[in-house]
């Protein structure tokens, strides 16, 4: 400790392994089993939706009217569809897509939520209260009644980078426009707090910008709260694309999705087929609970008062 | 009181205008829009379109036409479905009382069920039932409730028949492979299909799939929700000062911790209502249940735009309308807060 009078030595001073914040997060982490569980989970999934083009044997596109409606099997573990395509292949594919967007889609409303709380935040004032007026103007929107409207309208839109990949771009775009409140309110709190603390006050004296204050001293003390938000975003975001899929509103066939493989599967379900149904919803549940614990691990993980 | 509620009231139409402003004009972006059944008609020329237009007042400003169809709106003529050429408020009021049917079902199931499997996971902190609660509450949350929906319907429709036969009870394949088995219960509609008056038992028996679907909805949060509430509180200097002037358990409980617990829980489920509705929408598209929602889903396959508005209008004001109804709930429960 600084305060100590006896001289320490060198090996003292620096133990076999550096105890950085990071390292600490790191341990705290681990123990956090179902996070763990969580994140090989999550890790997995990731890893066959990279590489499915090599594990699968199996086209996601090219039908075979052989294998129409199979169910689960050794060839095809999660069975065929319609189409006679393996489901199995096309939901690592789908992944693809549904991650992507919902990892996509996150990082966009973290971007205008983290602008707009933190200029609430450290503004203050009239700033603050037409901001906030407007986060609870959405938070009062019926979420999903809003992404089926903006849907409706993307589909008639022809801008190719929204419209590629049957309108995944687009679908990120709404996403993102959509779920950027909890974050504006979360980083306004912490600003709020955060701008009458003294290194905020010493960055001022020294003749800091008002852009500098906000970026190099503020906001990186508003990581950790923030991190564990964007988490369970991305959570989030997934349920709202395959929720959107589903309704038929949100990525087009061929393009696979989750949400619209369940989508076609609703009249196949009815006859029996269930497994078409089963696996990607499954999936879809399998990635947002291994997001939630991991969110949940880091919370705690990141949480100083914590730390052992 | 009375003021109070006079100045949410007076608070919330502002915010009304502002849903109101922000839908029509993203309606309003759509192209083809209000004229594109006209257009499609060939017995139209592209002359009559434009007199149509005309007519309609469509070739005005988008200002003008906002503020013609706002001060329609606040005598009650709120235009004509695209598709059934019905009023929208009469479309909309055969539906409304459906919807709030299921809502009100599914939301009291899950506060029964979610509240107390809350409470006591929280005074038995660490216990076996805390452990499996959490972990299902967790469960609950994950889980996409489209997808909860398409699975009730294929065990308790699809699989699981009545009466059970020891050959179909629970077959891999459709129930239509044994002569007398009918579905346990009905996947979808309010009543037995061609019944206009069906029986209480009927109904119910209609209810149970989607009420348990809607009922996923929150049920999860909830649950984690109670119980971190009932944990900051139970270590309240108040708790203790009740336990040790000899109050029996259950009376510190119910009277000092879950009261305290309950109203932060209130204001969460209250922030929740909008993701309600969104539940109830999926849960009338799967049930084929003649709700709002399903109606809402239609008009967007259709393009049927004044039903559209109608609908999130009706929307933002029951959302409003509970949430004030939440406000006043808290008020109730926490002493501390007095609206006046």
């Amino acid at each position: 400790m600084a305060t100590t009078t006896t001289p320490i030595s060198a090996a003292e001073a620096l133990p076999h392994k550096q105890r950085t914040l990071r390292s600490l997060a790191w341990q705290q982490f681990r123990h956090h089993q179902m996070a763990m569980v969580g994140s090989v989970i999550l890790g997995l999934l990731i890893f066959g939706t990279i590489f499915v083009s090599f594990l699968s044997p199996y086209s996601p596109t090219d039908s075979s009217l052989r294998e129409r409606r199979e169910p689960p099997s050794i060839t095809h573990p999660m069975g065929t569809d319609t189409l006679g395509r393996d489901l199995m292949t096309r939901i690592f594919y789908g992944g693809r897509i549904s991650l992507t967007i919902g990892l996509a889609a996150t990082i966009l409303g973290v971007t205008i939520g983290v602008i707009i709380g933190s200029v609430a935040g450290y503004y203050g004032g009239k700033t603050d209260e037409v901001l906030m007026r407007m986060t609870d103007l959405f938070l009062s929107l019926p979420r999903i009644f809003m992404l089926i409207i903006m849907a409706m309208l993307l589909r008639e839109v022809e801008i190719p980078i929204l419209k590629a990949n049957g309108n995944m771009g687009g679908i990120i775009l709404i996403l993102g426009l959509l779920s950027w409140t909890s974050v504006a309110r979360l980083v306004r709190g912490q600003f709020l707090s955060l701008k009458e603390k003294e290194f905020v006050e010493s960055a001022r004296t020294i003749g800091a910008s008002h852009s500098r204050i906000i970026f190099k001293h503020i906001l990186p003390n508003t990581a950790t709260p923030i991190i564990v938000a964007a988490t369970l975003l991305v959570a989030r975001n997934i349920i709202s694309e395959s929720g959107l899929s589903f309704l038929g509103f949100g990525v087009q066939p061929p393009t696979p999705t989750w949400g619209n493989m369940l989508n076609a599967a609703q009249d196949e379900m009815r006859k029996g087929n269930w497994w078409m149904a089963f696996f990607p919803g499954l999936m879809i549940f399998l990635t947002v609970i291994s997001i939630n614990y991991i969110g949940d691990g880091l919370r705690d993980a990141l949480d100083p008062r914590k730390v052992k | 009181m009375a003021q109070y509620i006079l100045r949410r009231l007076l608070y919330s139409i502002p915010l009304l205008i502002l849903i109101s402003i922000i839908v029509f004009f993203l309606i309003s972006l759509a192209p083809g829009g209000p004229m594109s059944a006209f257009e499609e008609n060939p017995n139209l020329t592209p002359e009559d379109i434009v007199r149509l237009e005309e007519e309609f007042g469509l070739n005005q400003p988008i200002y003008v036409r906002y503020w013609k169809w706002a001060s329609r709106i606040i005598v009650g003529d709120w235009g004509y479905s695209n598709v059934t050429h019905q009023p929208v408020l009469q479309e909309i009021a055969h539906r409304l009382p459906n919807t709030l049917q299921l809502m009100l079902v599914a939301f009291l199931i899950t506060l029964l069920i979610a509240i107390p499997i809350g409470l006591y996971s929280a005074l038995h902190q660490y216990s076996l039932f805390d452990h499996i609660a959490t972990f299902f509450a967790f469960v609950g949350q994950a889980i996409p409730i489209f997808w909860f929906g398409l699975i009730l319907i294929i065990i308790f429709n699809v699989w699981l028949n009545n009466p059970i036969s020891p050959h179909h009870g629970f077959a891999w394949s459709h129930f239509t492979d044994c002569a007398d088995c009918k579905p346990l219960l009905p996947g979808g509609g309010m009543a037995p299909y061609g019944v206009d008056d069906p029986t209480l038992w009927q109904r119910i028996k209609h209810m149970i799939l989607p009420v348990t679907m809607l009922a996923m909805f929150g049920m999860g949060t909830y649950t984690r929700y109670m119980r971190g509430q009932t944990l900051e509180v139970i270590y309240q200097d108040y708790i203790r000062t009740a336990r040790s002037k000899g109050l029996p358990e259950r009376l510190v409980v119910m009277r000092h911790a879950f009261k305290n617990a309950l109203a932060p829980v209130v204001t969460i489920i209250a922030l929740d209502l909008p993701g309600l509705f969104g539940g109830a929408l999926f849960t009338e598209t799967i049930f084929s249940w003649p709700g709002m929602g399903r109606l809402f889903y239609r008009s967007a396959q259709r393009g049927d735009y004044p039903l559209l508005m109608g609908i999130v209008m009706i929307n933002a004001v029951l959302i409003i309308a509970f949430n004030l109804l939440a406000d006043l709930s808290y008020a109730y429960l926490d002493p501390r807060i007095r609206y006046d």
